[in-house]
């Protein structure tokens, strides 16, 4: 354990010693990283490569090496550092999708003689071996984490800029796991952790985020990166978003944003934010009434890649002014015959949403009728966006509520 | 399966007849128009920048709550013993206080914020387990105990209005539980905020008991310093009691869970600011309500906060004595929901779990585990007939002694890391006010920690 190896000291031919004080490792070299340098202090603080050691000897706790004389003063101060770096910092376990600190860390001296971190010790008895100096409580398997399955933030999103190393490991969890993890730990360490995602994921993380949370990081952002998760976001979820920042900020974002996806989202802002326009998507499948169900078929499979919800086709007549005539649901346009018409099709009894009613009393509506989306349309008919049933859930749904209750189950 | 036909009373969308749908325009929040991209809009779903006194109002938070806080029901025994015994000699104390007070606090704020860290969790980070630990402990013990006297306040309080403490000790218990169990993070800080306003009682009974202003103002700007044992405790006891770590964990923690962001932080510097005015202005307006009644009629003996809300009866009448005893409930309510809280966010910190009001109880077994803990501790403690409050106060005192120069010490190592910090890094200004705090405060807790020891063998210092 490295509470035990801090103990040892550095010992040469000549029969000088040193106290070790760290290890350097190479945390991107191997899932359990090597360490690469011993540092110790002689008059200052030294550095001598791994492989000078020749060999252990644990009863008079000494790493014997031919000569630590000419060893260099440390001059790298953006090395990964074992007890500096790792020790006590906040580590991501991504199996357990929870957050830990590290008490203590299992090393391996390996038969090629590497020495390797194999994993973080976060329990109660590596905290009391390390506060004993690593005497007298041995380690225990069930406390100690794979290091393979741990990922280590600085706390810095500019880290991620200036070529810190990351294991990246964390790119295999679904967004919601990471979103939830990122609320756990502190926002700089959020907005670090979402810029070592690719941008898609990102955008999917920092939507599932709670909206302060999303506020803090998006602000950690440089505004290129800011406005490219924007772009990807569903519209009504950046919308949410938009509307929290400050006003310079977010006039800055909406003029970066791509033509398209600002039309989108200056759509939905002009609502306030507690009535269905607010809570309403506006990226919707539309295609028109007198379309064939092979016509209709085609436009879909054009439109639907880029398209925020996607399990209902709203049906509109041909005119520009887009008055909704009915719909279909995906599942009825793939089974239809090729020269059915949409307008037979279609179911045109829709009961429809004003955006400017009430978001709750909507959501309640949507989710008493079982329907997965309302159409929300203007006074004139026109289908302006659809209140989806995962708006309503949210709405209605606080995070915390079912496991809150859990108290007096 | 649909049914493409008419069915009665359905009709297709587009025959619905348009001119039914609603009777009266519908009231619409106000938006803002905004010039994007040379196109004049005008947008409702904007978060609208707070006007008027609600601007005021909403900068607000936990720097007043956590401030507030440490004027519980020890604070008015200390502030209440300083009138009684010295009348209005230590009011100038309580000025030069609040600027060492302000600047702990916006420290706080600013590293909270800086840093999205609670002060444990940079502790831990820079200073490693042993300190951690050492800190920890401390923290638990004190606050245990700062949490049972809180208790003991509030059935005091309440038996001075006429409730006996073996209904009111439980009821506040678990009201104080629910809040913050079952709250959100948004709605505790509201009620705590709600609950500031109790303070207000301390001037109206400082206006109540007819003080010589000329005197208060003689005290509060002709510094008296007098070599006497007594005087010189007082005083180190108003500075203990001033600032005191619970207060700084409460709010860095709090400032984390609120949200404050470094881009954000002048609203937060202003919280912090205000709410050190606003304590130390109750905490003077409590020395003067006692200098003019108790201390002019020469009952100089005051223990607790009780003690001096019974004394004030005879001499300011009824209702200064009551709005004492409100004060002090009040007071030890928020307490008693701030120590506790303050505990749970500092071992949560420290040891890397998940931590905060917000969390939904799976995920923050520990947190509200340990919150639980030391609130059924501080009520069931309470109800024991005869616990030796007042020692368990003088030892609590020698504990956050101990603590309180470590975690200044801590608190502006972590403000000077500008790796930390960046652009929030401490000033030469706030470095010369912060270090020359240290020094006061080293220098205070010294003097209380000698005079105790040699009080155990019989020796007073000052004579």
């Amino acid at each position: 354990m490295l509470t035990e190896l801090l103990r040892f000291s550095i010992r040469d031919r000549t029969g000088a010693t040193a106290p070790v004080s760290d290890f350097c490792i190479a945390l991107l070299d191997d899932d359990y990283p090597p360490v690469t340098h011993v540092i110790f202090e002689s008059n200052g603080e030294r550095c001598i490569e791994w492989q000078s050691v020749i060999s252990f000897d644990a009863r008079s706790k000494a790493l014997i090496v031919e000569d630590f004389s000419s060893a260099q003063k440390n001059q790298d101060h953006d090395d990964v550092r074992l007890k500096r770096d790792i020790m006590d910092a906040l580590l991501l376990d991504l199996v357990g999708r929870r957050t830990m600190r590290a008490c203590d860390l299992r090393l391996n001296h390996e038969d090629d003689g590497s020495l390797r971190v194999l994993g973080a010790d976060a329990g109660l008895r590596a905290m009391i071996r390390r506060v004993m100096g690593g005497r007298f409580v041995k380690p225990q398997r069930d406390s100690l984490f794979d290091w393979k399955y741990v990922e280590f933030l600085r706390g810095d999103p500019d880290a991620v800029d200036n070529g810190a190393g990351y294991r990246l490991r964390i790119n295999r969890l679904p967004a919601g796991d990471i979103a939830r993890m990122s609320d756990f730990i502190p926002y700089l360490h959020a907005a670090e952790l979402l810029k070592l995602l690719p941008d898609d994921k990102a955008a999917d993380v920092l939507q599932a985020m709670g909206l302060e949370r999303q506020v803090q990081v998006i602000e950690e952002l440089k505004e290129n990166e800011a406005v490219g998760l924007l772009a990807r976001m569903s519209p009504d979820l950046a919308t949410d978003l938009l509307g929290q920042l400050e006003l310079p900020a977010m006039r800055r974002y909406i003029s970066e944003l791509p033509a398209e996806r600002r039309e989108k989202i200056l759509e939905l802002l002009r609502y306030p934010s507690d009535s269905v326009g607010g809570a309403m998507v506006n990226d919707l499948l539309i295609a028109p009434v007198a379309m064939t169900a092979h016509e209709a078929r085609d436009l879909i499979s054009e439109q639907i890649k880029g398209t925020e919800f996607v399990s209902i086709v709203y049906v509109t007549d041909e005119e520009e002014d887009g008055l909704l005539k009915g719909s279909v649901s995906l599942r009825e346009l793939a089974a239809a015959g090729r020269d059915t018409t949409l307008e037979e099709l279609m179911d045109p009894f829709l009961q429809t949403l004003d955006p400017y009613d009430s978001a709750s009393e909507s959501a309640y509506r949507i989710l008493s009728s079982q329907l997965e989306a309302m159409p929300v349309t203007n006074a004139q008919g026109r289908l302006l966006g659809a209140m989806t049933i995962s708006a309503a859930i949210s709405l209605l749904v606080p995070v915390a509520g079912p496991n809150r209750l859990r108290v007096f189950s | 399966m649909t049914n493409k036909e008419n069915i009665e009373g359905l009709e297709p969308i587009d025959e619905v007849a348009r001119d039914s749908s609603v009777a009266q325009p519908k009231p619409l929040p106000a938006g803002m128009r905004l010039n994007i991209r040379g196109r004049s809009i005008y947008l409702r779903g904007l978060r609208l920048p707070p006007r008027g006194i609600w601007k005021w109002l909403l900068v607000l938070g936990p720097g007043l709550i956590a401030t507030s806080a440490g004027n519980d029901a020890g604070g008015i025994a200390t502030y209440s013993s300083a009138g009684a015994k010295f009348g209005y000699d230590l009011i100038w104390v309580m000025i030069v206080l609040t600027v060492s007070f302000a600047v702990v606090q916006e420290t706080c704020t600013r590293l909270g914020a800086a840093t999205g860290r609670g002060l444990l969790d940079l502790v831990r980070e820079r200073f490693g387990i042993g300190w951690t630990l050492f800190a920890i402990g401390i923290i638990i013990i004190a606050n245990g105990g700062v949490t049972i006297s809180e208790f003991v306040g509030i059935g005091a309080a309440s038996e001075l209005l006429g409730v006996s403490r073996y209904i009111s000790v439980p009821i506040a218990a678990i009201a104080l539980w629910y809040l913050v169990i079952f709250g959100s993070y948004s709605r505790v800080e509201k009620i705590f905020l709600l609950m500031t306003l109790v303070f207000f009682a301390y001037p109206i009974a400082a206006i109540l008991s007819g003080p010589d202003w000329g005197d208060v103002a003689k005290g509060a700007f002709v510094p008296t310093v007098k070599w006497e044992s007594e005087y010189i405790f007082v005083l180190v006891g108003i500075l203990g009691t001033t600032i005191t770590p619970y207060i700084q964990i409460f709010q860095q923690s709090s400032i984390v869970e609120r949200g404050a962001a470094r881009r954000h932080y002048g609203q937060e510097r202003l919280d912090a600011y205000l709410g050190s005015v606003f304590s130390n202005v109750m905490s003077i307006s409590m020395i003067v309500a006692t200098a003019a009644t108790l201390y002019v009629a020469g009952n100089h003996e005051i223990e607790s906060a009780a003690d001096a809300a019974k004394a004030l009866q005879p001499v300011a009448g009824s209702a200064a004595s009551m709005l004492f005893a409100v004060g002090l409930l009040g007071a030890s309510l928020l307490a008693g929901a701030v120590l506790p809280l303050a505990t749970s966010y500092a071992v949560s910190e420290a040891f890397g779990i998940p931590k905060g009001v917000n969390l939904d109880y799976r995920r923050g077994k520990a947190f509200f585990g340990l919150f639980t803990a030391f609130i059924v501790l501080g009520a069931t403690a309470a109800l024991i007939p005869g616990i030796p409050i007042f020692p368990l106060l003088v030892g609590i005192q020698v504990l956050n002694g101990v603590l309180l120069p470590i975690i200044l010490i801590f608190l502006l190592i972590l403000i000077n890391d500008e790796r930390l910090t960046g652009g929030l890094k401490n000033g030469t200004a706030n470095n010369i006010l912060g270090w020359g705090t240290f020094a006061i405060i080293l220098i205070a807790v010294t003097i209380m920690l000698a005079g105790q020891a040699l009080d155990l063998f019989g020796i007073k210092l000052f004579g």
